[in-house]
């Protein structure tokens, strides 16, 4: 159960960070694109006058003119080495930043911009964005649901078998009782138990986890930056999944007492 | 010597009787009444046998002296406090008063003679390193020096009763209470545990046995709490007659 926890708990953190950093990319920028014109003296001409213009816009902190090979390494996923197709139309791309804490008016900057040269398009990045985002909150939220299901399957384990070890031990139990025994301690000798058995069984969960994510982020790592971004946690998540097990030993320990300090309530 | 703790009840001249009951009734359920309207009160270091046939309720009248239950009717006092409406959470520092030497020993077969003893020192928070002295010294008092370390299944009956009467007096309660100690012991063996309860007695732990051995009784001259289909009687000892 901790090794499904937790690597449930590793795709949440993984998933929560990837959204962060999308988020903290693409906030803040706009891509401008610019149709391949009649000729390249042309499509330079409209590259310089979007710029001139984009630059003395209120808000825009920076505007930048990528190269055809930065272009060309972006199209590369979908079209290959596009350097050696001289001939292929490709738009002009140009990066721009706002300033924090201002707004554009996407709408009204492109019809500004589409005076330069017809077609000229203007991304916020904020509808796919959005929806992206909205996905990997999906997919977080199913993650964590599966984390709280198997927490909830796991203390009602502990409770279960609390209770059949009480029944196993009743004997032992109405002795101490008779012998001047508080709640608390006979409730210390079920959940110390339970502590250790939590703990390690965390550990012996926690072995496999580890080896899971590691192969992950060497596989994904193979990736590179190119489609999707490579999962990985960080140095507070790591710690985080290091810690379940001795969560799952003080959730453990706390069912055990909770459980048998009801059942004892019952004593006389 | 037996071991000497603090105890958080002080006893004076004032104390009273350290068990009386008054009218109390006892039904298990729906069940008919095992015990009737009893009346008793046992002063501080008082010797009782409790007699009477089987099924006539002598187990059931220990368990309500050693807290096992309450009372159907009447009421308890021990140590001077309500017991019977005694909230569970005041219970335990009563229970730890009383000690216990059951019918069948119930010494628990996982832990050693020595871990056994300890259990109500341990239940009463002592350090460790005093437990381990007092119950090396009770042990030794009771003859089992060399079998600190041996588990109940592999000791005598004889041996596992003295083991469980060390564990009953080792937390110095001030009442002791025995179900048939001689029971299952040769007429020497009971000679022995006799010696014992007097001894304890002589020390100021007040004592009640159960028994169904008329030689020990009438040997002895403590008085007699007889019980007969429920009800209880006082009958003198010859020691006091």
């Amino acid at each position: 159960m901790v090794f499904m926890g937790a690597l449930a708990l590793a795709a949440a953190m993984m998933v929560d960070a990837a959204v962060d950093r999308w988020d903290r990319g693409l906030r803040g920028s706009l891509s401008v694109q610019i149709p391949p014109g009649p000729s390249e003296a042309a499509g330079e001409e409209a590259v310089a006058r979007v710029l001139e213009m984009l630059q003395a816009t209120p808000g825009v902190e920076s505007a930048r003119a990528l190269s055809r090979e930065e272009v060309g390494e972006l199209l590369e996923p979908w079209l290959g080495d596009v350097s050696q197709a001289g001939d292929l139309p490709i738009p002009r791309m140009i990066d721009v930043r706002v300033q924090p804490g201002a707004s554009l008016a996407v709408p009204a900057l492109e019809a500004r911009l589409r005076e330069v040269q017809e077609g000229i398009g203007v991304d916020d990045h904020e509808a796919w964005l959005q929806r992206l985002i909205d996905y990997a909150n999906a997919m977080k939220v199913v993650a964590l649901s599966v984390v709280a299901v198997i927490g909830a399957v796991g203390v009602l384990t502990v409770t279960f078998t609390t209770l059949t070890r009480m029944s196993i031990h009743r004997s032992v139990i109405d002795l101490l009782h008779l012998m001047g025994a508080t709640d608390r301690f006979v409730a210390w000798q079920f959940q110390s138990h339970a502590f250790r058995l939590g703990l390690g069984g965390g550990i012996l969960g926690l072995v496999p986890t580890l080896l899971c994510l590691w192969a992950l982020q060497e596989a994904s790592a193979e990736l590179g930056e190119l489609l999707i971004p490579v999962p990985t946690l960080t140095p507070t998540q790591w710690a985080v999944i290091a810690a379940l097990p001795l969560v799952t030993g003080i959730v453990a320990m706390l069912t055990a007492r909770y459980t048998v300090l009801f059942r004892l309530a019952r004593m006389p | 010597m037996q071991p000497q703790f603090d105890s958080p009840f002080a006893v004076t001249d004032e104390t009273p009787p350290i068990v009386e009951f008054g009218g109390v009734g006892l039904r298990y359920g729906r069940g008919p009444e095992v015990l009737h309207d009893i009346d008793l009160a046992l002063p501080q270091g008082s010797f009782h046998f409790l007699t009477g046939s089987s099924g006539a309720g002598k187990s059931s009248l220990l368990g309500l002296m050693y807290l096992a239950r309450r009372p159907t009717t009447g009421s308890i006092r021990m140590f001077g406090l309500e017991v019977d409406r005694l909230s569970r959470r005041r219970l335990p520092e009563v229970r730890r008063r009383i000690g216990v030497v059951f019918q069948e020993f119930r010494l628990l077969d996982h832990l050693t003679a020595l871990d056994n003893v300890a259990l109500p020192l341990r239940i009463a928070g002592i350090p460790e390193v005093d437990i381990r002295r007092n119950v090396t010294e009770l042990l030794e008092w009771v003859g089992l020096g060399d079998h600190l370390r041996a588990r109940p299944p592999t000791m005598s009956g004889g041996q596992q009763q003295r083991v469980a009467i060390a564990r009953a007096v080792v937390a110095n309660p001030s009442l002791l209470l025995a179900d048939e100690p001689t029971g299952s012991v040769d007429d020497h063996s009971a000679a022995r545990l006799m010696r014992l309860f007097e001894e304890l007695n002589r020390m100021g732990t007040t004592i009640v046995i159960a028994t169904h051995n008329r030689a020990i009784v009438e040997e002895s001259g403590h008085p007699e709490l007889r019980l007969e289909e429920g009800r209880l009687t006082l009958v003198p000892g010859s020691a006091q007659s």
